[in-house]
């Protein structure tokens, strides 16, 4: 696969997509005490705000700074993704985003020496024991991803085994039409990233699998079909 | 319609049996998600779901020794500057195994009473040890022995206030003269941090041990200590009592859920989250276990629901 071919790929179907608990306590009255004695403190309000008005309880430092201040005024949970984490897993030597890729699919990695490679498990990025960092889905990382599952793609096209989920070989066995392009592409899409894709992301794939400039048909499928692995919405969860 | 019955009925089975088998692709995500921060493994997971939902299994999970391990990793990659340059300096991940394995309270990292033998990493109780925590023992000592040449733990002290309430300190680029003495972070560009602040780190360090000898021979040493005056105006009589102090503040379970929400979200709250914070924090401030802080946000309906 040229680097042309993996850079449209990658670019067609890429991003889119109080408790104030009062007082500090070092003597540790105990639960009942507390109860009996004190009445409820009322929450301090915050300072930090969300869209122009105060969010949520205040909580003092030690030296009665505001604990709160400094939070970024944005819309809750949109910045929710992370990237797949390749991690190995303890009880195999596979890694987790490659086999991800073949169980997607429904088929397996027996034979496959990438989900064992460590140099292929490391292009995410290699954590050192006892440590953590996120893992990186840098350019390495794509290019891992869409080398492996255009590998495994073109051999689920072969395979018409009931744990096959997407029945593959109706689609691929034939030059893409809009029609076969866009069932191929939704399939596709649910298996990888477990949802049902929107219209432009469907748009985006079915485009690709008609324009895509590769004259061996199943080899073409299985470009499409590692797109939809190389993207974001696969690679980030 | 009898001629039609038996093949109706195998379709209604197999349907049956295969739902039962693979969750729907909302479960199968949300199990993805959580699997990839826990570090535990998605079709492990998938599997022993058995019919529940992911957030049902999130108490579960959070027992695996891989979850722990992750969090052991994660809580490390905060507290340190950097990994650990050999064993005795990895004590982190391991007290942190200790403490969730066994269901203590979080707070007990910090104060716990117990060994950690710096060949090994192998944590023991040990009821005569200090309440000190990881900070007692000889591993993160050395590793914090800092360079001051009057041998005060200046960089254990930070750390310690780092770890348990997430100060956040930088030091200051106008240290011009080079003096690192007693005298030199006496001048007016460094004492703000040293002498003046609520968190003095002079102040602080003078309940630690001291740094004796120099080069491959230093070690810390435990001397006699006097209270020190600290976090305006609270009379804080020693190491113990400075860790006792630290633990049982709003900061440690403002810094507790902090950590938590970063380890499951990658990033800080923002403001309009705060009612999610808040309710960590009244978990947490409930129980003390590190498992609670987590769980609520992991158990939280929108954390799944967030994804596209």
């Amino acid at each position: 696969m040229s680097l042309r071919v993996m850079l449209v790929l990658t670019m067609l179907l890429g991003c889119e997509g109080t408790i104030v608990v009062g007082p500090m306590d070092v003597t540790g009255p105990t639960a009942e005490s507390t109860a009996q004695e004190t009445p409820p403190i009322p929450p301090l309000p915050s300072v930090a705000v969300c869209m122009n008005a105060s969010s949520g309880r205040g909580y003092l430092g030690l030296a009665g700074e505001p604990l709160e201040a400094g939070r970024a005024d944005v819309a809750p949970l949109v910045d929710n993704h992370r990237s797949f984490r390749n991690n190995k897993d303890p009880n195999s030597p596979n890694w987790s985003v490659l086999t991800e890729i073949a169980r997607s699919l429904g088929t397996n990695t027996t034979g496959d020496p990438e989900p064992t490679n460590a140099g292929v498990g490391a292009a995410f990025g290699v954590v050192p024991s006892g440590w953590y960092e996120e893992s990186e889905v840098g350019a390495f990382a794509v290019y891992v991803t869409i080398q492996y599952a255009t590998k495994v793609c073109e051999r689920a096209f072969a395979t018409t085994t009931p744990s096959l989920k997407s029945g593959w070989f109706e689609h691929t066995a034939f030059p893409p039409t809009a029609v076969r392009a866009e069932a191929f592409c939704d399939r596709t899409m649910r298996a990888a990233w477990l949802r049902a894709p929107n219209a432009s992301e469907l748009s985006a794939c079915s485009e690709l699998a008609l324009t895509l400039d590769e004259p061996d048909v199943k080899k073409r499928w299985a470009l499409v079909c590692a797109s939809v692995f190389a993207s974001p919405n696969f690679l980030a969860n | 319609m009898l001629r039609f019955g038996p093949p109706i009925l195998l379709i209604l089975l197999t349907t049956s049996v295969a739902s039962a088998q693979m969750p729907d692709e909302a479960a199968q995500r949300c199990t993805r998600r959580i699997s990839n921060v826990l570090g535990i493994g998605y079709r492990a997971s998938l599997t022993s779901l058995m019919g529940g939902t992911p957030q049902s299994k999130v108490r579960t999970w959070l027992e695996s020794r891989d979850a722990i391990a992750t969090f052991g990793g994660f809580v490390n990659s905060r507290f340190s500057s950097q990994p650990g340059a050999n064993l005795a300096e990895e004590g982190i991940p391991s007290a942190v195994r200790f403490i969730m394995s066994n269901k203590k309270p979080w707070k007990e990292l910090f104060t716990g009473r117990f060994t950690i033998n710096h060949t090994n990493n192998i944590i023991m109780e040990d009821a005569a040890a200090p309440a000190l925590g990881y900070f007692g023992s000889r591993g993160w000592q050395y590793r914090y022995l800092g360079n001051a040449p009057d041998g005060t733990l200046l960089s254990a002290a930070y750390r310690t206030m780092q770890n348990t309430i997430g100060l956040k300190l930088v030091p200051s680029a106008a240290n011009g003269e080079g003096d690192a003495s007693a005298t030199g972070r006496e001048r007016p560009e460094c004492r703000g941090c040293h002498f003046d602040s609520p968190y003095g780190l002079d102040l602080v360090a003078r309940l630690l041990p001291r740094k004796l000898g120099v080069g491959g021979a230093a070690k810390p040493q435990l001397v006699p200590v006097t209270p020190q005056t600290l976090f305006n105006g609270l009379q804080v009589r020693d190491h113990e009592h400075l860790l006792e102090v630290l633990t049982s503040s709003d900061a440690f379970r403002f810094r507790t859920c902090r950590l938590a929400f970063e380890f499951v979200y990658g990033r800080p709250e923002s403001a309009c989250e705060a009612p999610l914070f808040d309710r960590c924090m009244e978990a947490f401030t409930r129980t003390g276990m590190v498992q609670d802080a987590l769980a609520s946000y992991l158990e939280d309906p929108q954390y799944c629901e967030a994804v596209p």
